[in-house]
């Protein structure tokens, strides 16, 4: 079944595997390339603000492709063929026909996409002074291990959905939707509470807040003499900001953030939650296997 | 027949989709070794028994049993091949690699047979499926159902969409390896015509029902088709089926006996007949 597996999906397997390998050499070129020329910062940021500000987006819809193009078709394709009838009418038995074309098309580009994002992390090193925090969206789901996450989800989408709909195309359009979807809640519902933001309050000064640079702020506001927080209009000052502040009440100001060093632990949560989701779709697929599937 | 020697044993076998039944209430065994026709217009419920009985469905009442046993998720009884009616095979594949997905599905596969089977039908080992004929798409199609060396087989309308020469060619080996494997067969189709040569067994659907079942020979020797003048009172039998033209009337009636009645000409009916007559009855029931 294993042969079977591979001879179906072979072009998609491979033709996946090409683009991250390439990918992944053009991120160790970036690294050489970007180390050899600091510590001139100017020098890097003259070569590489362009690719660092788009590669980031692309590297993004990556896992959504991989999951369309190799998950959507894996068994509807076989449903719009008729051919699903001939793969479960041999003497195997349907769980191991459907883990067996789920794992010989998925696993691969999995490890793939996971050596990407390793490599990824650390080819970023030298430019990483020219992006915004790695902990937040885009950057944080197009490194580490949460992109190899990321692409077995959208993956899982996208062969549960073809079970389910039955058709490659509506498949693709769920794996498009629901992957955005989940990436967006994610990011801006549940990561910043993966632990406890960091909280410091100061004493109010217009100006840039004093954050270490790689720190993620999740959180900033302003309090009056008694502690409260207070809201506050820019919109009627006239003149001096501090002035204006000032007369509205404000004593201090105070920001939530998660320092830099939270990378790792958030990547491995993160990887966690989303693999968590995928075990989901895979019971759901399960499910349509053996109850609704022909 | 004793319990479990049936090659197919349905008791109160129903399916019930969206749209209504595919199937009601079928009870009947075929027996082994036997070629059976499967006969029942468009949506009878065809289909719908050979997927009950490859497992792919599950009954929504009553149950099944192929050569014994109840169709499970552990993939189609090893003794069962099934060839549905649009011939799935993997179009990207050539032969060769059709024929190695049939050994890697299948423990009993025996290869040299299904190369042989190929090879007669001069199908070239490396052509791609999706380029080959119709005639030749079925006759691998019936290899790869071969190939598992089965016990039983189902085929569903195995010559629809063949040209009359690759009909005759599919027809002759089918029924040349059946001779040689003393296999029970099962043949759809809605062209009876096809299957009055081969088949020594009858099972007649229409709307989800079972209308006729039994040994072709037996049953045609239970009917009479009369043909006399239209104004002839019917004979005092049970009558499946009267139909008039301005003149004439043709009725068939289910008896064991000579009818011997008055101005009726007397024949046995063909397979055709017989079955068409059912079919209509069965129609007009529905209808009224």
């Amino acid at each position: 079944m294993t042969w079977l597996a591979w001879r179906q999906q072979r072009l998609q397997i491979l033709i996946s595997i090409g683009l991250v390998l390439l990918t992944t050499a053009a991120l160790v070129y970036l690294r050489f390339d970007a180390a050899s020329l600091l510590p001139n910062q100017a020098a890097v940021r003259e070569r590489y603000q362009g690719l660092v500000f788009n590669m980031p987006l692309f590297l993004l819809a990556l896992p959504v492709l991989l999951g369309m193009f190799a998950g959507a078709p894996l068994f509807a394709r076989e449903i719009e063929q008729g051919t699903l009838v001939f793969g479960l009418t041999q003497s195997i038995s349907r769980t191991r026909w459907w883990a067996t074309k789920l794992a010989v098309a998925g696993l691969p580009v999995a490890v793939a996409v996971t050596a990407l994002g390793l490599v990824g992390s650390w080819a970023l090193e030298p430019v990483n002074f020219l992006l915004s925090s790695r902990m937040s969206t885009p950057l944080f789901e197009i490194q580490g291990t949460t992109i190899g996450a990321y692409t077995v989800l959208a993956f899982a989408i996208g062969a549960t959905a073809g079970l389910l709909v039955r058709s490659t195309l509506a498949g693709m359009a769920i794996t498009l939707v629901t992957y955005l979807g989940v990436l967006v809640v994610v990011a801006d519902v549940l990561r910043p509470h993966y632990q406890a933001p960091l909280y410091v309050a100061e004493r109010f000064r217009p100006g840039p807040l004093n954050l270490p640079s790689d720190a993620w702020l999740v959180g900033h506001g302003y309090l009056d003499a008694a502690g409260n927080e207070i809201s506050v209009s820019r919109i009627n000052c006239q003149g001096d900001i501090a002035t204006c502040f000032a007369d509205q009440g404000v004593v201090q100001r105070f920001s939530q953030f998660h320092p830099g060093d939270r990378f790792w632990p958030f990547q491995l949560a993160e990887s966690g939650l989303v693999l968590l989701l995928v075990g989901g779709l895979l019971a759901l697929g399960a499910w349509a296997l053996r109850r609704r599937l022909s | 027949m004793t319990e479990g020697s049936a090659a197919l044993d349905a008791a109160g076998l129903g399916k019930r989709y969206r749209r209504g039944w595919g199937l009601r209430d079928c009870t009947f065994q075929l027996p082994p070794g036997r070629v059976t026709a499967l006969i029942g217009p468009n949506g009878a419920g065809k289909s719908t028994l050979m997927r009950l009985a490859s497992g792919l469905i599950r009954p929504t009442s009553g149950t099944i049993r192929v050569l014994g046993q109840k169709p499970g998720r552990k993939g189609t009884h090893r003794k069962l091949a099934f060839l549905a009616q649009d011939k799935p095979l993997y179009r990207s594949f050539t032969v060769q690699e059709m024929l190695r997905a049939g050994a890697e599905l299948n423990p009993g596969w025996d290869h040299d047979y299904a190369a042989r089977l190929v090879a007669e039908a001069d199908v070239p080992t490396n052509a791609r499926i999706g380029t080959l004929s119709g005639g030749q798409r079925t006759r691998v199609a019936l290899a790869m159902a071969l190939g598992r060396r089965p016990a039983l087989l189902l085929l569903d309308e195995p010559l629809a969409d063949l040209d009359p020469l690759a009909r005759k060619e599919v027809m002759q080996t089918l029924m040349a390896e059946v001779a040689d494997m003393g296999m029970t067969v099962v043949l759809s189709s809605h062209v009876i015509a096809d299957l009055e040569d081969v088949c020594d067994h009858l099972l007649l659907l229409a709307g989800g029902r079972v209308r006729l079942a039994g040994d072709i020979e037996d049953l045609l020797g239970e009917h009479r088709l009369m043909i006399g003048s239209r104004d002839l009172e019917l004979p005092p039998h049970t009558v499946v089926e009267a139909r008039t033209t301005e003149r004439q009337a043709t009725v068939l009636v289910r008896t064991t006996e000579r009818v011997d009645a008055n101005g009726w000409e007397e024949h046995k009916p063909t397979l055709e007949e017989l079955a068409l007559a059912h079919l209509r009855s069965a129609r007009k029931e529905v209808a009224a």
